[in-house]
């Protein structure tokens, strides 16, 4: 009983702080760097194999 | 054993210690700023992913635009975000962790793109520019429980920029040419899961590098020796799969490390063997990413350190509390983690260097 008290409080705790508003901009940037990040890694793995993806 | 791994060597110890005072400014402002309980895990997060997660971008931009020397603008950036984190002059709580951040993160990349273009392949460079990073992150700390002023700090960070300048020939010298030298991956497996592999795996160790059973560490001196022996393991890896060979290095060392971590939770010696062994590994990853991704150096370290970050990110929400669930949880990431390296790991050659027209 215990332990679900603490893990209710951890969850609670957990949700209100990711809804605080600085999380919400830092989740949301690191989202749009993964995502740019793994464009660029596709763009160049695709440019070494000898296909398209060559900026020039 | 491998032939002129000490060229360019030079190189790599400027960086060592450009990485060593970044930490050493980054570590300072940290630890006087969590002793408050509601920067107690915020303040280290958003250090982590703002340090961490944008090297991939700065790191393609530097690929891209290699005029731009990243090592003095992320030594100023260091400088003016120890300054703007003691005189909170911007609007913004997080701020100057921000322009601190950005500024690590330029470092991290400059000298990523230095070492690597002069390396020719070779991974000591690499070990001992990624190595000073664990001097420095003790370092600072230790300093951030003192009463050392914040001036003294930013002041200390723009001595990196004469070195960074002095590192900047060694660049000059590759002419922008892919990096040579770097051909660790398998070539029976594709590139684009080469890379997924390597990123898992730099993932697993960074959550790894966190649950590992260390009840033994209670002094000062006790943590002292965890960092140090960190540090000397990851220059020792670089050296080793130099002498010895990637694939060797890296699976004895997965395998070796395992009994040591699970075995040291209570006996510092036994344990500190285990965390050299464990870090022995951090430049073979990278080096296998920058085989695949020959001509974005910048990028492929990017890549590690998002890698990085998705491992320690978790810590921060969940973590287990019992050490045997912990050894249990160890042992199974180890297992991934070996499976994955021989995978893309390529065979080694007798003497340890790789040969290009061998699959």
């Amino acid at each position: 009983m215990r332990n679900m008290e603490g893990f209710r409080i951890l969850v609670s705790d957990f949700m209100l702080t990711l809804a605080s508003e600085e999380l919400i901009i830092l989740g949301t940037s690191l989202a749009a760097i993964v995502i740019l990040t793994a464009g660029f890694v596709a763009r160049e793995l695709r440019k070494n194999s000898g296909g398209k993806g060559n900026d020039k | 054993m491998k032939t002129g791994f000490k060229k360019n060597l030079g190189a790599g110890w400027l960086y060592f210690y450009i990485h060593f005072i970044t930490e050493v400014a980054c570590f300072f402002i940290l630890s006087r700023n969590v002793g408050d309980s509601v920067m107690l895990w915020l303040f280290p997060l958003i250090y982590d992913a703002l340090a961490f997660v944008p090297q991939s971008i700065i790191g393609y931009i530097s690929d891209k635009f290699p005029k731009i020397n990243f090592g003095v603008i992320g030594a100023l950036l260091l400088g003016a975000g120890v300054v703007f984190s003691s005189v909170p002059i911007l609007p913004g709580k997080f701020t100057g962790l921000v322009i601190l951040c950005l500024g690590n993160a330029c470092t991290h990349i400059s000298g990523a793109e230095v070492i690597l273009r002069c390396s020719e392949g070779n991974l000591s460079h690499s070990a001992i520019f990624v190595g000073g990073g664990s001097f420095g992150v003790i370092c600072g700390k230790l300093l951030g429980s003192t009463a050392l002023p914040y001036p003294i700090v930013a002041a200390a960070v723009l001595t990196a920029i004469p070195f960074a300048l002095l590192a900047e020939t060694y660049r000059a010298k590759t002419e922008e040419k892919p990096c040579v030298g770097f051909d660790y991956h398998s070539k029976k497996i594709n590139p684009a899961v080469v890379v997924l592999l390597a990123v898992t795996v730099v993932a697993v160790r960074g959550y790894m590098g966190y649950g590992i059973p260390t009840a033994w560490n209670k002094t000062v001196i006790q943590t002292v020796m965890l960092y140090v022996t960190m540090g000397i393991g990851k220059m020792a890896g670089g050296v080793a799969a130099d002498i010895f060979g990637v694939k060797k290095t890296a699976i004895f060392s997965a395998v070796a490390a395992l009994p040591f971590l699970l075995a040291g939770d209570q006996l510092m010696a036994v344990s500190l063997v285990g965390v050299m062994l464990f870090s022995m590994t951090m430049s073979i990853t990278l080096a296998l990413l920058v085989s695949v991704l020959k001509s974005t150096p910048g990028l492929a370290f990017g890549l590690t350190t998002i890698g990085l970050f998705c491992g320690t990110a978790p810590i921060f929400f969940f973590k287990f509390d019992s050490v045997r669930s912990n050894c249990i949880i160890i042992t199974a990431l180890t297992v991934l983690c070996i499976a994955a390296l021989m995978i893309i790991i390529r065979k080694d050659e007798k003497h340890g260097r790789l040969q290009d027209t061998r699959i």
